[in-house]
């Protein structure tokens, strides 16, 4: 079943749709909230939110403007940064700078899609001229304000905007026209 | 060069970056802006692919379970309205079956063309020059319009405004044998400007242009003090 079917099921209450969903993009959440939280039990609690939230909003869904999988993790970002923020508020020290990045596991068999994709998108990051990709990702991922940007690097708020700016154009521009090799494997993906 | 001198507040708004008043100004912008939410499409298709660069982290097996546990305790909510600006782009079945993060990828590039084409700008039909009145009097502006076809883009700003108070919003108003039509509302910023970007769906035509200062950003006619006017 494919997932905008999963996502109708959810729609007329049938909650076991929630765990095939799960075990499609579950990983996937975990994954970036433990990437930004740098702890496991928060990014379990974060997890559950947000297929709680998937749940309650499952009708809201429009196919029409993405797929399920961006709507679960556009959904799993926004739960986290609302979570990072209230807990850099409670205890500024521990969230002054991105977690480090986890050391990355092998991918389960089934992923291969999802693996490719991630390749192309870190290696666009990689791309990207270090003070944007440093300001986009403290942005992202570090969930940080504009201005608790500028405070941390110590330059002005409109610095902050531009490399933040210019840094998802990069980004853009290098996932638009990818190097040689991931051209390649990218197009041996076959549609869902 | 962008279309709309608010675009760039799409990234501000997709990180979560605003304050809650920022958020509303946007978001009363974007009720009326195409330009801007195109960008704010590509801005969002482009950050959703960030969750993919991330290392891969295994969650413990016992996850699945609480999952489910939370699910069967929580009510089916009653259907809800989508957001009122939701922007279908096409609805091809050769792209709708394609993975999600190449999905996105052709997303983007559909939404590129559509602000290109929008950026080839139609040359300027009209341009009018605005000043402040005396609860304005630092105030100064330039209003354009182009056309294409049958749309009207018009384009408006402005300069030395008085600060708002939260919920606020300036309105620009199009008149015509004493009509009032609205022409899109604005916020400022630390030093009084502002502006709208709008296309308008039909052939606009004024004799004269006021900006007025609101209660809130929603009027269909003025009720709060006219702050700026055509010259």
């Amino acid at each position: 079943m494919d997932d905008v079917a999963l996502v109708a099921r959810m729609a007329a209450g049938d909650q076991s749709a929630v765990g095939d969903l799960y075990d499609r993009y579950g990983r996937q959440v975990y994954s970036l909230a433990f990437r930004m939280l740098a702890d496991g039990a928060a990014a379990e609690d974060v997890t559950q939110d947000v297929f709680v939230k998937v749940w309650r909003s499952a009708d809201r869904f429009d196919a029409e403007r993405g797929r399920v999988g961006t709507w679960i993790l556009h959904i799993a970002y926004t739960t986290t940064v609302d979570l990072v923020r209230t807990r850099r508020r409670a205890m500024p020290s521990r969230f002054d700078d991105l977690p480090d990045e986890p050391d990355a596991a092998a991918d389960p068999a089934g992923m291969a899609e999802t693996a490719i994709m991630g390749a192309q998108v870190k290696s666009a990051l990689m791309r990207i001229a270090p003070e944007q990709r440093q300001a986009l990702e403290l942005a992202y991922f570090g969930a940080m304000t504009q201005q608790e940007i500028a405070a941390k690097l110590g330059i002005p708020l409109g610095t902050v905007k531009g490399r933040v700016r210019l840094g998802l154009e990069a980004l853009r521009q290098f996932l638009m026209t990818p190097r040689r090799k991931e051209a390649d494997s990218h197009a041996h993906l076959s549609p869902r | 060069m962008h279309t709309c001198p608010h675009a760039d507040e799409a990234i501000a708004y997709s990180l979560r970056q605003m304050t809650a008043d920022e958020t509303r100004a946007y978001e009363t912008h974007l009720a009326s802006c195409l330009a801007c939410r195109l960008k704010l499409e590509e801005v969002t298709a482009t950050l959703d692919l960030l969750p993919l660069a991330v290392p891969d982290a295994a969650p413990p097996p016992t996850l699945k379970a609480k999952v489910m546990e939370q699910v069967a305790a929580e009510p089916k909510a009653s259907r809800t309205a989508p957001r009122r600006w939701s922007l279908p782009v096409w609805a091809a079945a050769a792209v709708i079956a394609l993975a999600f993060g190449t999905y996105s990828l052709v997303r983007i590039q559909v939404l590129q063309e559509r602000l290109a084409s929008m950026e080839r700008a139609a040359p300027v039909e009209r341009a009018v020059s605005l000043r402040g009145t005396e609860s304005a009097p630092a105030a100064t502006g330039r209003f354009v319009m182009a056309r294409e076809g049958n749309m009207t883009r018009i384009a408006m700003e402005a300069e030395g405004l008085p600060p708002l108070q939260s919920g606020e919003a300036y309105q620009l108003w199009l008149i015509k044998d004493g009509q009032r039509r609205s022409g899109g509302v604005f916020v400022v910023d630390a030093i009084g400007c502002g502006g709208v970007a709008i296309w308008l769906p039909d052939a606009v035509e004024f004799d004269a242009l006021g900006i007025t200062r609101e209660p809130d950003p929603l009027g269909l006619q003025p009720r709060g003090p006219k702050m700026m006017g055509s010259i």
